[in-house]
């Protein structure tokens, strides 16, 4: 018996590799033609451009992955499986050195590969990747000084902008130019919310006495959601907005229109600061 | 046995109802409740702050306090503790003897405990469940129609907290009291009164946490963020003593299980030969042990922040929300391993069982758990990479993070070496184990996505972190708290459980987590956010499906329900004392199990996965003639 | 294993030499349970102070108020001085391990009502910023932490009184006892040195 078995060893394992080879070879094609174009946050800004590029090559890594696993335990349950219906024992193995020194030299170098090209997109090649880095940011893209400043502000439940480099004005919509570097400084007037510009690719927790700077590079213009990703109490599901990229001839008409308009309300406002610090908050009665 | 010996006095049921038990606890613990209101708000009275709100938190927090003092005096637990000042001999026979009531009073038999925390955790179990369909049924529409705003983040928080309560001590609750012990040969636990508390404080924390209905509910999901905390209203009061109580109850757990596994393993129960679930408790009672006092630590100042006027996380007046987020999560992520590991030794158990193999490369299991709770406390960060705080730690945690799924991967290997060449019966059991296996592979997988960083900015705070954890908590912990109860409960309640319900429940479970689950990827990936009760209509095609989906997957809980009535209260078919012919030694000893399990404490003579191997002894020797010298 | 071990007791309480190693075991994991829960408020000081914010902690001239120098030494010398008795009466031999038990679970609950009395005199409250609220919220749980350790420092005394437990047990339970007070004393060190010393 022993010596059958030991025949048949090998030849589960091609047969396995085999239908796995088959298998990926159907689907990681799929995934990074058919679904890669589509997965989020889509292209709109290089920022959104990394990140989705992140998650097609992560798709197209961790399905293959996935895949043999699934093969190996369907292959074993319908070629492993007790026919007899009484109780028999299996061979007694109870593991193999080899086996176990490939699993984690294959493991290992998976995760480090990931991680080392995580750490590379994150700092080298996508600067952030739109995440917020807090007052003093690591992975800045270059020409990082020149970035215009726009300043999200949050409460509960509104956002607000204002534009620093425009007299600080305030602003309820939220309009950027294209091809410009935009540095997002999010704060929080009462508590932790989270700033998401889904199109856009940032997102940046909005917390109270911190400026979270995260950078956006627009390549080109159109509408994209604000949403609101930190609960933040009654209406959190309505902290959404609609934000604008528009070109910087028609920005440059937006500010000069929103500035006017907002002009009203400027002298009621604090001077622009980078954090702000109300009263401590206390419960709402 | 010697237990015999001693009579019992039957009483009428009247008679019995007087006394330290649940009904007393609860008299007492309502009426502490009441006098703590009243003491906590004469204490207040006066200071500056209380002015210009409609709440007094000092009252809320001293009133909780006494409820729970009342509810653990009325059960019994300051007997011992003023008996001990005393100087009395300590005895635990009057607490483990007696019929029925037993299960309704303080027991130290770790098996009646066993089946308590099995039906006490169930009950809350049902309850957060219920929370989630009725959540889905707001979801159905994409705007708020059938609870307002207010109500559903009610209930997200009421179901998150009570899960995460609920399903810390899922496994290691009921079957880690009642097993641990059978399965390394020991008569009881370690500090059997303690493990009677940290059932008690169970229920307490739950009923305390619902309370939070009455006052005002909860606005923050289970995480509660501290700023919003701090500003919420009465039921926050609720959440804040709730989860102290659990993570008491949840370090003693850790502490007891610790010291039993060390100490009183029988002669003969070597390392080596440790049941791999036992390994499993074992990893987890450390992760119990040092995370959960931080939680305890972590709510206490948000006590202190709403009763006392602090300012831990008040950034205005000197403190900073990131202290609440580091803590927490200092805390949540072994408490993520906490529920993650018990399945995995749990799966790992019923895997050889029903391959009739042994387990595949024990040492590496063993292995992976050890390093995945090792590792769990060095990745907290990954829930703030877009927080703002230290940014140029990032590619650290990311590192950490990925490198838990090499231990992870072990377990998948052990599996898949356990299955080669095997003998697989597809019992029920089995099915949940190899169910695990599906979903904990894709919520695993899942969480590489949000382990990188440039795809974390994606997929942070959507529906794909909520799709992730729970393809590996309901997925990973329930599937594997189920595959337990198929495998256990014929040794527990000494019932059959019947198989045809149970096989339409693990279908009607699995192709509906799955169809529940799989598509919030999806919405994650398309920009739903959390715990929101409106979201964007172009989602609602398929919000709708998953909450059709969601619905079938709560009837399958109910598919279950009716199974254990049947079974247990109708059918009662006496189970065999070993119906799976499993070398576990749990299912060598009689059914019921006595009252000190074995007459004698047994000598270990093989490893408890020695299917198949020739002439391997019996897994234990019973009677043992020549006692082994002393130090063996 | 001692023989005794392998048959049933009659009431139901496992040997003296089981027992000893349980407490002996727990007292040491409980004592990392104790160190965890005190991690949380030594990062708290820590974290706070370094963020600073709304300059309340560090800034000019909103330093932070200061507790008085004379009770917390005098804290301090109370816990240390009970943990190094306790330790003491643990090594002693049987018969003189009582007044060794009382002194410690004098000494600790002298600290106790040090920390209660400097509550009452602090000059300051927890709405008073960020360092007020560790001082408070350290200090008030570490006293509390210590009040549960002269329980169990009670109960020994209660044990070495009475003839309630075994010499085996009774030893075991003085040597756990004083671990903890060991691990409570070098948190407190660092209390002190952090609550203290450092501006």
């Amino acid at each position: 018996m022993t010596t059958a078995a030991s025949a048949q060893i090998p030849r589960h394992g091609i047969r396995i590799v085999l239908i796995w080879l088959v298998l990926t070879a159907i689907a990681a094609p799929l995934i990074v033609f058919v679904l890669g174009p589509h997965l989020p946050p889509g292209n709109m800004t290089s920022e959104a451009g990394s990140q989705r590029d992140a998650n097609v090559l992560l798709t197209a890594l961790l399905v293959p992955i996935a895949l043999l696993v699934v093969t190996f335990f369907v292959y074993s349950f319908v070629v492993f499986r007790n026919r007899t219906g009484g109780i028999v024992d299996g061979p007694p193995l109870f593991g193999d050195a080899g086996v176990q020194l490939l699993w984690i030299v294959l493991t290992g170098a998976i995760v480090l590969a990931l991680a080392v090209w995580g750490s590379y997109t994150l700092i080298v090649s996508s600067h952030g990747a739109g995440g917020g880095q807090g007052p003093s940011p690591v992975d800045q893209p270059k020409g990082h000084e020149h970035a215009l400043p726009v300043q999200v502000i949050a409460q509960q439940w509104e956002w607000t902008f204002r534009y620093p480099t425009y007299g600080g004005f305030e602003s309820r919509d939220l309009a950027i130019p294209d091809n410009t570097l935009v540095a997002f400084h999010v704060t929080s007037l009462d508590i932790t919310h989270s700033f998401w510009a889904y199109e856009l690719g940032v997102k940046a927790d909005a917390v109270p006495g911190v400026d979270d700077i995260a950078y956006v590079n627009a390549r080109h213009t159109g509408f994209f959601q604000i949403r609101c990703a930190e609960l933040c109490g009654l209406w959190h599901a309505h902290m959404a907005k609609k934000g604008r990229v528009l070109s910087l001839p028609a920005f440059q008409a937006w500010i000069k229109a929103a500035k006017q308009k907002n002009a009203v309300v400027q002298k009621y406002l604090a001077p622009y600061s980078d954090v702000y610090f109300p009263a401590p908050l206390r419960r709402a009665g | 046995m010697s237990a015999t010996a001693i009579p019992v006095v039957r009483r009428p049921v009247w008679r019995r109802l007087i006394g330290f038990n649940m009904l007393t606890g609860l008299v007492l613990g309502i009426a502490g409740w009441f006098l703590g209101a009243w003491v906590g708000g004469q204490i207040a009275v006066g200071h500056d702050y209380l002015l210009g709100t409609d709440q007094n938190d000092v009252g809320a927090f001293v009133g909780y306090l006494f409820a729970v003092i009342g509810w653990l005096v009325g059960l019994g637990f300051a007997n011992y503790p003023i008996g001990r000042l005393l100087g009395r001999p300590p005895t635990l026979r009057h607490h483990e003897l007696g019929g029925w009531t037993r299960y309704f009073r303080l027991c130290t038999d770790h098996k009646v405990v066993g089946i308590q925390y099995l039906f006490g955790v169930g009950i809350f179990f049902f309850i957060g469940g219920l929370n989630a369909m009725l959540m889905r049924t707001e979801l159905l529409r994409p705007i708020e129609k059938a609870w307002p705003s207010g109500q559903y983040l009610t209930l997200v928080g009421l179901h998150g907290t009570m899960m995460i309560m609920m399903t810390s001590a899922f496994i290691l609750g009921p079957f880690g009291n009642y097993f641990v012990p059978l399965m390394i040969g020991a008569r009881r636990m370690a500090f059997p009164r303690v493990e009677a508390l940290t059932f008690w404080l169970t229920p307490a924390a739950g009923l305390i946490l619902m309370s939070a209905i009455a006052f005002g509910g909860l606005p923050f999901g289970w995480t509660g963020y501290a700023p919003l905390a701090v500003e919420g209203r009465g039921g926050v009061d609720a959440y804040v003593t709730a989860f102290i109580l659990i993570a008491i109850s949840l370090t003693l757990v850790g502490l007891n299980l610790l010291v039993t596994i060390v100490t009183m393993r029988a002669p003969g129960m070597t390392w080596t030969r440790l049941p791999i679930f036992v390994w499993g408790v074992l990893a987890t009672s450390v992760l119990m042990a040092l995370a959960a006092p931080v939680l305890v630590a972590t709510m206490t100042m948000v006590l202190m922040d709403r009763a006392a006027n602090t300012s831990y996380f008040l950034a205005s007046a000197g403190g900073s929300p990131y202290l609440y987020e580091n803590l927490f999560w200092f805390f949540g992520h072994p408490e993520v391993y906490i529920l993650a590991l018990p399945g995995f030794g749990i799966v790992l158990e019923i895997l050889p069982v029903f391959t009739r193999k042994p387990l595949w490369g024990y040492r590496l299991a063993v292995a992976g758990m050890v390093g995945v709770m090792l590792l769990s406390f060095m990745v907290w960060q990954h829930h703030l990479f877009v927080s703002g705080m230290n940014a140029g730690l990032r590619p650290f945690y990311m590192l950490t993070t990925e490198l838990i799924s090499i231990p992870t991967g072990f377990i998948f290997l052990n599996a898949m070496g356990t299955l080669w060449r095997a003998q697989i019966r597809f019992t029920v059991p089995m099915l949940f184990a190899l169910a695990f296996f599906f979903n904990f592979l894709i919520g695993g997988l899942s969480g590489v996505f949000l382990s990188d960083v440039p795809s974390d900015v994606t997929t942070h705070g959507s529906y794909f972190v909520m799709a992730h954890f729970h393809y590996t908590i309901m997925g990973g912990l329930v599937f594997a708290f189920f595959g337990a109860v198929y495998y256990w409960l014929p040794k527990m309640l000494g019932v059959v459980l019947n198989e045809t319900l149970a096989k339409i429940h693990f279908w009607l479970m699995f192709v509906f987590f799955n169809l529940t689950f799989m598509p919030l990827f999806a919405a994650g990936f398309l920009g739903m956010p959390r715990r929101v009760s409106a979201y964007a209509p172009h989602l609602q095609v398929l919000n709708d499906f998953v909450s059709v989906s969601a619905f079938v997957l709560g009837f399958s809980m109910l598919v279950f329900l009716a199974n254990l009535v049947w079974s247990l209260v109708f059918a009662r078919i006496p189970a065999a004392e070993n119906p799976w012919a499993s070398r576990g030694l749990e299912w060598q000893v009689p059914t019921p199990v006595p009252v000190e399990n074995f007459e004698r404490i047994p000598v270990i003579r093989s490893g408890p996965y020695e299917y198949g191997v020739p002439n391997a002894p019996a897994v234990a020797d019973f009677t043992p003639a020549a006692l082994p010298a002393a130090g063996s | 294993m001692d023989a005794s071990v392998h048959t049933a007791l009659p009431d139901g309480v496992e040997p003296a030499e089981l027992l000893a190693r349980n407490v002996r075991l727990g007292a040491r994991v409980w004592a990392a349970s104790v160190g965890f829960f005190f991690v949380a408020f030594f990062f708290a000081f820590l974290y706070l102070r370094a963020l600073d914010t709304n300059g309340l902690w560090r800034g000019w001239p909103h330093h932070h108020p200061t507790p008085s120098m004379g009770f917390g030494v005098a804290i301090l010398v109370c816990v240390l001085a009970s943990a190094a008795v306790a330790r003491a009466a643990a090594m002693l031999e049987p018969t003189r391990r009582r007044v060794g038990a009382i002194a410690a679970l004098l000494l600790s609950l002298a600290a106790v009502a040090l920390q209660c009395a400097q509550f009452s005199s602090l000059g300051f409250g927890p709405t008073d910023a960020g360092y007020a609220s560790v001082f408070v919220g350290w200090t008030g749980l570490f006293a509390l932490f210590l009040l549960g350790t002269a329980y169990w420092l009670a109960t020994v005394v209660a044990d070495v009184s009475g003839d309630g437990a075994s010499p085996a047990f009774q030893a075991a339970a003085i040597e756990a006892v004083s671990f903890v007070l060991i691990v409570l004393a070098g948190i407190e060190i660092a209390a002190f040195i952090l609550l203290y010393l450092v501006v």
